[in-house]
């Protein structure tokens, strides 16, 4: 193990109490969040506040051209520029935090509720149930996320619920993993075997007994799939089969951006900068409540 | 021996639902291809003409045996735009995707093996903390993101690598080469945090053996040990992982090539999509699947060779 108390000499002599005092730091669950906890997550509520509120906020039309002020650098009356149509880059890139948080929450929760069940079925009842399940996973993962997304943007056409639904699809097997992950290690715990002692039947074992503890893995490893929701909408906005075109998305701004990149890259970089930061903020503070909450790591699945 | 007959049996159930589930999709539209073709203007009867013309009146299940048919045989139809037959069409742009994730990986490779050793050797220490940081920020770059900044700032700003166009290797290997730096780069930009991880976490397994401890009491300097004693057993997973990561990158690069015009069969693929050419769609999706469960397949039977326990382990799970 990467723990320095190991090689240290033991003190037999020494008190329990003290010892476990001094062991809490390496096991990497001190007592609080650090900076890497509460810097990300204020960005985030800022981002959020500013997302939600963008209409009420004073800032200017995320749609209205300035003809005037073309591709201009950062200045007073437009605090990121504006870019080749004169269009505000700040109120852009809020209207654009709008489409990627909703994308980034809802296609989570949708693949969380398609995959939890499926997930607790298959560690539940084991056996050729199990068998099908897992293979039906396999099967499905050996699509290429993107590719498949792609498809389903060809045949629906894009738009947000499209977007939505279809990267919430994309996470129907990682979320099965990990609820079957958790489901077979809570299956034989003696409570289980309790409740079914009294007469609990399948369903009500599932949902009584399993769901809330399958849930808190499932849930801590949610924060993190928001990231990459946000970052695989992003590469659909910027391929142009997301939102449709004059909806502000981070994605469709960094390509807008693309061929303007000698004389003004402002266009592109900052949706870049605040994109970055929030993804790195989902993953911080994801990973933080992961390591806390799930003992239930990828690894084991 | 059973536990490859296995794998082949599970390759095959794979790629037949894999065909099954692409042609029904791209097949059960609403709006097919026929008034695409016919364009606007087209009266109901020009439509049904083309449509009975391309074979598309007869129901879903017959053209799906019939193509799967022509599949097998290795004809995949052809373009509805360009006339191209598929086949030819993937298997021209082929060998420029595997260039660049050929590429890409010993990009990923130089960065990921040294800074996972050092990371593994000061585990918790400052270097590993930075180290695990910057896998951190370079991990929440989005390719696309990554390839745009790399753009401006090496091509654009430093005026090192003016972004150029694709040359076939026959104009020389530089030039063929140097087209294929910053798309590799952007990509491998993720890849390198995740092989870096896997390295990471078994180096410092292996580091607690008793062996390391003996070469190390032998007298030997600590690099020849984390060399040459160390990093072989260690690389074990890590060189797993990038065996699946190529598969994953076969379909991976689709933005990247188009951003950086290499003409490879992610952007094949994304110009069908554009033209809504869905034969070409079709094929190409069933080629990086098909590509995707092939090398899945080649690393498990490799990973079988080379240990021994997978074998009867996995056999019967």
């Amino acid at each position: 193990m990467a723990d320095p108390t190991t090689n240290r000499p033991l003190h037999p002599a020494r008190p329990t109490l003290s010892r476990f005092r001094r062991m809490r730091p390496t096991t990497g669950k001190s007592g609080q969040f650090g900076i890497a906890f509460w810097l990300p997550l204020a960005w985030l509520i800022l981002i959020s506040f500013t997302a939600i509120f963008a209409p009420w906020i004073g800032i200017q039309d995320p749609d209205s051209l300035d003809f005037i002020n073309l591709q201009v650098t950062p200045n007073d009356a437009h605090l990121l520029g504006t870019d080749h149509l004169g269009r505000d880059v700040l109120a852009r890139v809020i209207y654009g935090a709008r489409v990627s948080l909703v994308v980034g929450f809802c296609a989570p929760v949708v693949g969380m509720l398609l995959g939890l069940p499926i997930g607790m079925i298959a560690g539940y009842f084991g056996g050729r149930i199990d068998g099908f399940i897992v293979g039906s996973i396999d099967t499905f993962l050996a699509v290429p996320g993107l590719v498949l997304l792609l498809l389903f943007s060809l045949i629906f056409g894009g738009s947000l619920l499209v977007v939505t639904v279809s990267l919430g699809l994309l996470f129907i097997p990682i979320f099965s993993r990990i609820s079957r992950a958790a489901t077979l290690s809570f299956k034989s715990s003696e409570f289980i075997l309790a409740a079914r002692t009294i007469g609990a039947n399948d369903f009500n074992i599932l949902v009584r007994e399993l769901l809330p503890n399958v849930v808190l893995p499932v849930l801590a490893f949610g924060l993190v799939a928001v990231a990459s929701a946000i970052v695989v909408e992003g590469a659909l906005s910027f391929l142009g089969l997301s939102v449709p075109a004059p909806h502000p998305s981070w994605g469709g701004m960094i390509a807008g951006g693309r061929e303007h990149l000698e004389d003004s890259p402002h266009i592109s970089v900052f949706p870049a900068i605040v994109m970055f930061l929030t993804v790195l903020s989902f993953n911080l503070v994801g990973d933080t409540l992961r390591s806390r909450f799930a003992d239930v790591r990828e690894a084991a699945i | 021996m059973r536990y490859v007959l296995k794998r082949v049996r599970r390759l095959v159930v794979v790629i037949f639902a894999v065909t099954l589930f692409t042609f029904l999709l791209v097949n059960v539209l609403p709006g097919d291809v026929a008034y695409d073709i016919a364009g606007q203007d087209a009266s109901e009867e020009e439509v049904q003409a083309i449509r009975a013309d391309l074979g598309l009146d007869r129901p879903v299940m017959v053209r799906y045996v019939e193509w799967l048919g022509d599949f097998v045989q290795g004809d995949w139809g052809r373009s509805f735009r360009t006339d191209e037959p598929v086949v030819e069409a993937i298997l021209s742009r082929f060998p420029v995707s595997l260039e660049l994730m050929l590429v890409a990986q010993v990009f990923a490779l130089i960065l990921a093996v040294p800074f996972g050793i050092l990371a593994a050797y000061r585990a918790g220490r400052t270097a590993d903390r930075t180290i695990a940081t910057a896998g951190f920020m370079s991990l929440s770059i989005p390719s696309f993101m990554a390839a745009i900044l790399l753009i401006l700032i090496v091509s654009l700003n430093l005026g090192w690598l003016p972004t150029s166009e694709y040359e076939p290797l026959s104009e020389g290997l530089w030039a063929n080469l140097r087209a294929f730096i910053l798309p590799a780069l952007a990509i491998a930009m993720a890849e390198w945090v995740i092989l870096m991880r896997v390295l990471r976490a078994d180096m410092i397994g292996v580091l607690q053996q008793d062996y390391i401890s003996l070469a190390r009491a032998k007298g030997l300097p600590v690099w020849h040990v984390i060399l040459r004693h160390a990093l072989k057993p260690a690389s074990f997973s890590m060189i797993t992982v990038l065996g699946l990561q190529i598969g994953n990158l076969v379909g991976g690069s689709i933005i990247i090539e188009s951003i950086f015009a290499l003409p490879g069969v992610g952007r094949l693929l994304i110009n069908a999509i554009y033209a809504r050419d869905f034969i070409v769609v079709q094929g190409v999706v069933v080629f990086i699947a098909f590509a995707y469960v092939l090398v899945n397949f080649i690393v498990d039977l490799l990973y079988a060779v080379l240990d021994p326990r997978i074998r009867t382990e996995r056999a019967d799970g």
